[in-house]
Order: structure tokens, then sequence, then C-alpha cells
């Protein structure tokens, strides 16, 4: 048991000082595509909640982290700190969250998935005709961070870009973890399993899906209120179908259900997404056969597919 | 008046496309229980797939039927490749297989062609005056189609041993499966006649909208609106549902703003979902989880 601890210290440890290590390994465009994956790394782990965990047909990936994007770029126009930014994202998004979940949790699994996606339509629709606070179709710029912390000057170097989201992704990611191990987290497989079994251990299932959205919504709107800094421009068009598509390709790819999954399947899709992104098409065809072979061949992904085959390995990540 | 009776038939038109997407989305949802993300993918490659064979000097019909059978054998294919493998998966696999099925027909007709082209109409004339009514005949040959559709298939699992048999088994799969019914020919006749439905859309739908890779997009939603509407897992309801949206779409253009009528079904379905879970008249029963 005590070598057990050992490991589940040692691994995070080590990913951490390479995590640490590497933006002076690499150079500033590398550097600038792992910081992008910082903020889908906390967007995925946190779609994962309510599409894998709690099993929810969740369809609100982009339209969260697009509102993320969106408040908090919007702030940042206006001179606001980023840390309040970021907090107002998170803010935004689990009022929103918890304001949609609460008339749709209740609804049965394709139902609640429209509604992700009607959700997805009329914030779109809302960017693009609210043009005095959005800038319509276009969007608009977003400023580069400024930290009152860091005493209020522009971030720019991809290095410190790097820094803030590792900052932000590792505790997201480890209070993911504990979530998912916690109380709420074993409701939401109960819930997900077998919901009259949950109803009678006396857990209100209802409950459980509405907070697997808000902590959705929340986490997806900090990913995306980070990816909004990192692109420096507000696009409406980015946050739609093929958002969506991403995120879910982030977690199947991954392996649902799993933090380290998603978070693993974040880093690959951003990776692949830099290089495929530029070939019309042929992003579509490999992410497609992708996402086939995958639910045909690898249903637990990636990281669930490794870890059966190394179960020691897996213990000491658990 | 006039402009009513305009806006009517255009609304119905539109709506009897979205009638058609609702209606084979529906009856892939009844006998399979999967909701299928690549039905926009199919209604695109019907119009594309006869678009490119007009463009290649074949004559329409011709082009029309090699399209709309080109599209029932991707039904086929998907049945065979993205849906019995997962026969016995969780909803979120099989969704997400139909998904990526989409996302490669997509990529691969987006890779051969980036700009848009419009269809040439099935009629030569852009509208027709009756009295003091215009309007672009178009519509009145998609309502036409979605009326003989409907009654066809009608006829057909009301009246036939084939369409029966379907019946039986859409309404219980494990006894359909009990007595002999062969319930994986019935998936692939399913995914087979969903697909020819999209194919039959898209086309109609093509020569009022332009030939894209995402053509697709808008009219998968909004047959899902529809289906909404309409009450998940009824034909009856997906054919009202969509022309309902149509109805809505074409409306909110007309009377409120352009930019409301995109929009207008999907705020209504939003509504509906608050008040009535359940859409106008569903049951709800099919979106149930069902195995064999």
């Amino acid at each position: 048991m005590s070598a057990l601890r050992r490991g589940s210290v040692a691994v995070p440890v080590a990913l951490l000082i390479v995590a640490i290590a590497l933006p002076f390994l690499l150079n500033g465009y590398h550097v600038f595509i792992f910081s992008m994956a910082f903020a889908y790394i906390i967007a995925a782990v946190g779609f994962d909640m309510a599409l894998g965990r709690a099993g929810l047909l969740a369809f609100t990936g982009s339209a969260f982290f697009g509102l993320g994007a969106f408040v908090a770029g919007r702030l940042a126009t206006l001179g606001v700190p980023t840390e309040l930014t970021l907090l107002a994202a998170i803010a935004a998004g689990a009022v929103l969250g918890f304001l949609y979940g609460a008339v749709t949790v209740r609804l049965q699994a394709y139902y609640f998935a429209i509604t992700g996606i009607v959700l997805m339509l009329l914030l779109n629709f809302f960017y693009r005709n609210a043009e005095a606070i959005t800038g319509g179709y276009s969007g608009f710029s977003i400023p580069a961070p400024s930290f009152l912390l860091a005493g209020g000057g522009t971030l720019r170097s991809a290095t410190a870009m790097y820094f803030v989201g590792l900052c932000l992704a590792v505790p997201a990611f480890i209070v993911a973890r504990l979530i998912g191990r916690s109380r709420v987290g074993r409701s939401w497989r109960v819930a997900r399993e077998a919901p009259a079994v949950a109803e009678g251990l006396g857990i209100n299932v209802w409950r459980a899906r509405l907070l697997a959205v808000v902590l959705s919504s929340a986490y997806l709107a900090l990913g995306g209120a980070w990816f909004g800094y990192l692109s420096l421009r507000f696009l409406p068009e980015s946050f739609m179908f093929e958002q969506l598509l991403l995120l879910f390709l982030m977690l199947i790819i991954g392996g649902l259900r799993s933090v380290t999954g998603s978070a693993l399947g974040a880093v690959i899709l951003i990776w692949f997404n830099q290089y495929l992104a530029e070939f019309v098409g042929v992003s579509d065809i490999i992410y497609g056969i992708s996402l086939l072979a995958c639910v045909l061949l690898f249903s637990r992904g990636i990281y669930g597919t490794l870890s059966n085959r190394f179960r020691g390995f897996r213990e000491s990540l658990l | 008046m006039t402009t009513f009776i305009q806006v009517l038939i255009a609304g119905l038109g539109q709506g009897s496309v979205y009638a058609l997407m609702a209606l084979g989305l529906t009856l892939i949802l009844r006998s399979t229980t999967v909701l299928n993300f690549s039905h926009g993918a199919l209604y695109m490659a019907g119009a594309f797939i006869a678009l490119e064979l007009i463009r290649a000097g074949v004559g329409y019909a011709l082009a029309v039927v090699i399209a709309i059978a080109a599209v029932a054998l991707i039904g086929a294919i998907i049945n065979f490749l993205a849906f019995q493998p997962l026969l016995h998966k969780e909803h979120v696999t099989q969704v997400f297989a139909t998904f990526a099925m989409s996302s490669i027909i997509v990529g691969i007709v987006g890779y051969v062609t980036v700009d848009q082209r419009g269809m040439p109409p099935i009629l030569p004339m852009q509208s027709v005056r009756v009295g003091s009514i215009t309007f672009n005949p178009q519509y009145l040959i998609m309502i036409g189609v979605l009326v003989v559709a409907g009654t066809a298939l009608a006829l057909f699992f009301r009246y036939t041993r084939a369409g029966v048999v379907i019946r039986a088994s859409t309404d219980n799969l494990r006894g359909a499966t009990l007595v002999g019914i062969n319930v994986r020919r019935v998936f692939l006749i399913m995914w087979t006649l969903g697909a020819t439905l999209a194919a039959i859309a898209g086309i109609l739908a093509a020569p009022t909208t332009l030939v894209s890779a995402t053509m697709g997009d808008t009219p998968m939603i909004t047959a899902l609106a529809a289906m909404t509407l309409g009450g998940f897992g009824s034909i009856p309801g997906s054919v009202i549902g969509g022309l309902l949206m149509g109805l809505l779409e074409t409306g909110g253009n007309f009377y409120v703003s352009t930019q409301l009528g995109g929009v207008a079904g999907f705020i209504a379905v939003f509504l509906l979902l608050v008040i009535r879970p359940r859409g106008l008249q569903g049951s709800g029963r099919h979106v149930e989880v069902r195995r064999v």
C-alpha cells in the first residue's frame, strides 16, 4: 500500500516537472500550441463531467466554451484585469448552465441533446446580431491578458502565457479528479448506470445531473475564456459544430469518464489540429475515421486502452 | 392576403423538405433507437452527386435517380459499418459513430470541392403567377413530393407484408426476434429508406439554396427541431413538425426580420420543451433504451 501511495505521487510530480521544463526546451510556436492545449484540457475535463460521468447527451460544449470566450473577451476590452474576467467567465458559465440545466436535465436523452444544439444556435444568433455588444459576424479583438497580481502589465511572451495556462489547468485538473472520486462523482455514476437504484439510494438524480451541467459549463467557460485570450479574437463562427466535434473527439479519443484521458485527448487533438487544419476536408475525414475507429475498436479511448494493458501503471495514476 | 399566400406556399415548400428529413430520421430512430447525426451529410451527398452528374452531362432525371441510389447505398454502408457493430452499445457511442460518418462524408466532399454552386431547378422558370400570387414552382414540387412519399410510406406500412413485419419489429424488437423476424434485415431496410428520403430532400432543396459540403447542417438541425415539435418517434408528428418549422422560418423571415427566421423555430422548440417535455403529441416511448 505504501508503495502504491508513493507511486501515486511520483507520476504526477514527474509530469509536472516535465510541464515546467517544456517551454525552455521548445520553440515559441510549439510552446503556444501547448498553451492552447491547456485551455482545451480545462474544457475537456469539464465537458467529461456532463457527457462522460453523468452520461448526459450534452451537446453543450461549444455553447459554453464560446460563452466563456465572449464574457472574458468583452470584459477584457473594457480594461478589466484578467483575474476578474476569468472569474466572470466561470460565473457566467455556472449561471447560464444552471438556468439551462434547470429546465432541460429532466428531458430524455435525445431531447436533451437537441436543447444543447439549440442553445449553441441561439447564442450564435445573439453574437451575430447584437452588434453593439458583440461586434456581429466579425466579432472583436481581445487584448493580451494583464493580471493585477503581475502588476497590471500585459503578458505577451509565449512562455508567460504557457505558465498562466499551466496554473489554470493544474488546479482545474486536480479539482476534477477530486470531484470524480467524491460522493458527487459516485452519485453521477449511479444516476448514469441505474437511475432507479440512485433514487432508491436517496440520490436526487435531477439534482445530480444539474450539478454535472453546472460544473461542466463553468469549466467549459473557463477553458473558452483562456482560448479567447490565446486566439486574440472573438469570432462567433468558432463556436459552432466544428468546435463541438473537436471537444467530442478529445473525450472519445482520450477516454470518456477519465480525467487523465480527457486531458490526454485534449493535448493529442490540439497537436493534430495544428497540422491538419490547413487541409480542408482532409482533417474532417481523419477526425471522422479516428472517431469511428475509437468507438468501434477502443471504446475506452487511448488512455483507457493503454491503462488496461498496464494495470500497475494505471494504479499509480489513479 | 396575397403575400400571406406567397409566404404560406414558400413555408410549406421549405417545410416539406424538413418534413422529409424528419421522416427519414424518425424511421431510423424508431427501428434502431439511434438518432442519425449523419442525416445532414446524406442530404448534402444527394444534392452533390446529382449536381456533379448534371454538370457531367447526364440528364436531370437520370442524375437524380443515380444520386438517390448512391445515397441509399451510403445508408446501407453506415448500417453495416457504424451501426450494426455497435448494436448493444450505449447511445452515446452509437450517436458518435453516426457523427463520425457525417464528418467523413462532409470531409470527402469538402476535399473535392470548396466552392458553393447553384443547382438548376427542375422546372425551367424561376416563378409562376396565378392571379396576383407569384411563387417559385420548386416549392410546389417539394410539397408534391412530400405528399407522394408520405402516402407511399403509409400504404407500404399498412398494407404490405414487409411493412407489417417492419412495424412489428419497431414496436417490439425482442418479440419480433422471437417470432423469427430477421431484425438485421429490418435495420438495413430502414437505414436505406432513411438515406433515400434524405437524398430526395437534398435534391429538392438544392435549387433554392447552394450546394456545398456544409449545406446539410441547418436542415439536419431543423429536422431535429421538427421532430421535437412533433414528438420524437412519431411519424405523423415528424411531418407536422417539419411543416411547422418551414412556416415559422419563412413567416419569421418575412414578418419579423430575416435574422429571426433562422431561429424562430428553435425558440419555439425550446419553449415547447420547457412547457411540454415530450413534444406536441409525442409519447416519448421510442426514445427509451431498447435492446434485442
